[in-house]
């Protein structure tokens, strides 16, 4: 199979390029909570000239085929972000092939990136593969296509070539993010507690290297800088325009891994800081950021929460040492416990994720994964959620996993088995007793639903800290949650001195509902006769104040 | 109230509980992960809700039968 493409590549510059923008391109991704991949791409072909229309994957497929027919693009761009979504677009894209739209399908997105073979092989209509970052690539594929040239000369492709899979060169990564336009967020945005909420970026790529993540391994392959960041006054200055033309108060980063860590990205977050007080906005918006323990340090993030931070997810994912080591963190369970401290002591609201299994698990690990969640959040701060590793592809430990033959199941599914069969059974019986999804995660499940009103309490601390009896409901939250959590540890407690000792559990999934009900019942009822004893100061809170500061040229970093 | 249905009288819409509608990369991918079994009980509560509105509407017919009955 040849690694190369045997067609001559052809690097042209996009703005000296000729194109036919009659057609538009149609893109079709997961638009959940706004995609800001979708919205790149889209944004990048409309600077260009071309129209763009974008379907969401979950519409009814119906609605897409008809979009398709209708519209007649030239390219249809399908961005597939979960690797178990792949059945969903194989489906559609039959579905589009057979209600006869003829023209290039294209895939792109983490799993299409480093696993374009699989891609192609389970997606036989796609004629491309768009690897690694794609609004480049993409771009040219438009233009060679409309003007009837050979798209498969262009570098940063895969596609099938005399029933062999070829690639072209990769494309460099992206290397100066502050030539791309805004991304694309045609759409109306969610609210919490009414304050509209959009997602952003400041940066792209991690430079760290956790075994787990396919993301590392996405742009470590792509040649190029591994992380790059935008200006800081341009980030406020896209902050700054949507909250006066769209009133949004609540921004989102979505960055892999906020810049923070080391010396270079610290001066980088302190620019931010003192661009979002110089812009008026550090008094009028929030926002949350995603960041590892490692990254938590007093001074800094009391000024970013001076500067509008309210919500920090960190990736805490393991409460022992060998966890840690298995997924390479490289960072300790004291770095970890230290990050929560340190949140705690600045009057930060905080998430995590957290993989109470992992192929390493044996039963001392998951009880001192359990303790290590008592430890954290005994006090009710934020409600317990966790999950069991699965192995990616792209990912090192699903490429170990393989090695060493214990790799299950497939694509969709990717699972292993543990070494000690008492944490098979450990596992299999705190599946069948708890509902995770009632409990876990998902829309309806009771933690996120615990600290969502933990959420929008922050919030209202932000936007609305005169209300008297805030900390009431706050210590109600507090209280559920608290009680919530030692629920959930109880039961795995007593499953593990079971998988240990033998014996039954008095736990049914029953009990459990009715418990969750309850929580649930007492959580919406304070939260809902606080809002409605305040509504009037809540409402006023929704107001923009349009007299920012009129900004000079911004002092570019 | 513990299924969020609806939005309380006494609560402008603007403010109405707004359940967690962002997911943080784990949940989405566990989420996704769990998506037969969740399905599955999305499809029960759905039916159930359905089963709960039929009982309304027939209720109501019978007592629209009884009336029509007595007016004959």
């Amino acid at each position: 199979m040849p690694d190369v493409s045997p067609f001559p590549v052809i690097h042209t510059q996009a703005a000296t390029r000729l194109r036919n923008t009659a057609r538009p391109i149609l893109l079709v991704g997961f638009q959940h909570q706004g995609n800001l991949g979708l919205g790149y791409l889209a944004s990048t072909l409309r600077q260009h000239g071309y129209s763009v229309i974008i379907c969401d994957i979950e519409a009814p497929p119906a609605e897409i085929v008809a979009t398709a027919v209708k519209s007649n693009p030239m390219i249809i761009g399908f961005s597939l972000i979960f690797q178990f979504y792949i059945l969903q677009y194989q489906r559609i894209v039959s579905m589009l092939r057979e209600a006869g739209v003829g023209c290039h399908f294209t895939m792109g997105g983490h799993f299409p990136s480093l696993s374009h073979i699989q891609t192609l092989n389970m997606v036989p209509e796609l004629d491309s593969v768009v690897r690694f970052e794609g609004e480049m690539t993409l771009l040219e594929l438009a233009d060679v296509i409309g003007n009837g040239h050979d798209w498969r000369a262009i570098p940063g492709i895969a596609f099938r070539n005399a029933g062999e899979i070829t690639t072209t060169p990769m494309r460099a990564l992206i290397d100066d993010l502050d030539k791309f336009p805004y991304p694309d967020r045609n759409y109306e945005p969610e609210t919490a507690i009414g304050h509209k909420a959009l997602p952003l970026l400041a940066s792209r790529g991690c430079a760290r290297t956790c075994s787990f993540c396919s993301i590392q391994t996405f742009y470590r392959t792509a040649p190029g800088k591994i992380v790059r960041t935008r200006k800081p006054a341009l980030v406020v200055e896209e902050m700054r325009s949507l909250y006066l033309d769209r009133g949004i108060k609540i921004f989102l980063f979505q960055d892999d891994d906020f810049p923070l860590f080391g010396p270079v990205w610290r001066r980088w977050a302190a620019s931010f800081v003192s661009e979002l007080h110089r812009s008026g906005l550090s008094s009028r918006v929030i926002w949350k950021m995603n960041c590892r323990a490692d990254s938590v340090d007093a001074d800094i993030f009391a000024s970013m929460r001076d500067a509008g931070l309210y919500l920090v997810y960190m990736g805490l994912e393991s409460g022992n040492e060998e966890g840690l080591k298995t997924l390479h963190k490289q960072v300790t369970v004291e770095q970890n416990l230290r990050a929560v401290r340190l949140l705690k002591q600045v009057g930060l609201l905080f998430e995590f994720g957290f993989m109470l299994f992992d192929p390493g698990s044996t039963l001392d690990s998951v009880r001192a994964n359990l303790n290590f969640l008592r430890t954290i959040l005994g006090d009710g701060c934020a409600a317990a959620v966790f999950c069991r590793m699965l192995p990616y592809d792209g990912t090192p430990i699903k490429d170990e996993l393989e090695r060493t033959g214990r790799l299950k199941g497939d694509i969709v599914k990717p699972d292993y088995d543990f070494l000690d069969p008492r944490v098979n059974a450990l596992y299999a019986s705190l599946s069948s007793i708890v509902d995770v999804w009632g409990w876990i995660h998902g829309y309806r499940a009771l933690s996120p639903q615990l600290n969502w009103v933990s959420n929008e309490i922050a919030i209202i601390e932000r936007m609305c800290p005169a209300i008297p009896d805030l900390p009431q409901l706050k210590q109600t939250v507090r209280r559920l949650t608290r009680a919530s959590n030692e629920i959930l540890f109880e039961v795995v407690e007593d499953l593990l001195d079971i998988a240990v000792h033998g014996g039954t559990t008095t736990w049914t999934n029953e009990r459990l509902d009715l418990h969750r009900r309850q929580f649930l019942d007492e959580l919406l009822d304070a939260r809902n006769a606080f809002v409605a004893r305040h509504q009037t100061l809540l409402l006023d809170s929704l107001e923009i104040d349009a007299t920012l500061p009129t900004l000079n040229e911004p002092a570019i970093a | 109230m513990s299924d969020f249905a609806g939005i309380p009288a006494h609560i402008p819409a603007q403010l109405a509980y707004n359940r967690k509608w962002w997911w943080d990369p784990i949940d989405m991918e566990v989420f996704k992960n769990l998506g037969d079994a969740a399905q599955r009980q999305l499809v029960a509560t759905s039916l159930q809700t359905q089963a709960e509105m039929l009982k309304v509407q027939a209720a109501g017919f019978e007592r629209m039968g009884a009336a029509l009955a007595g007016q004959k």
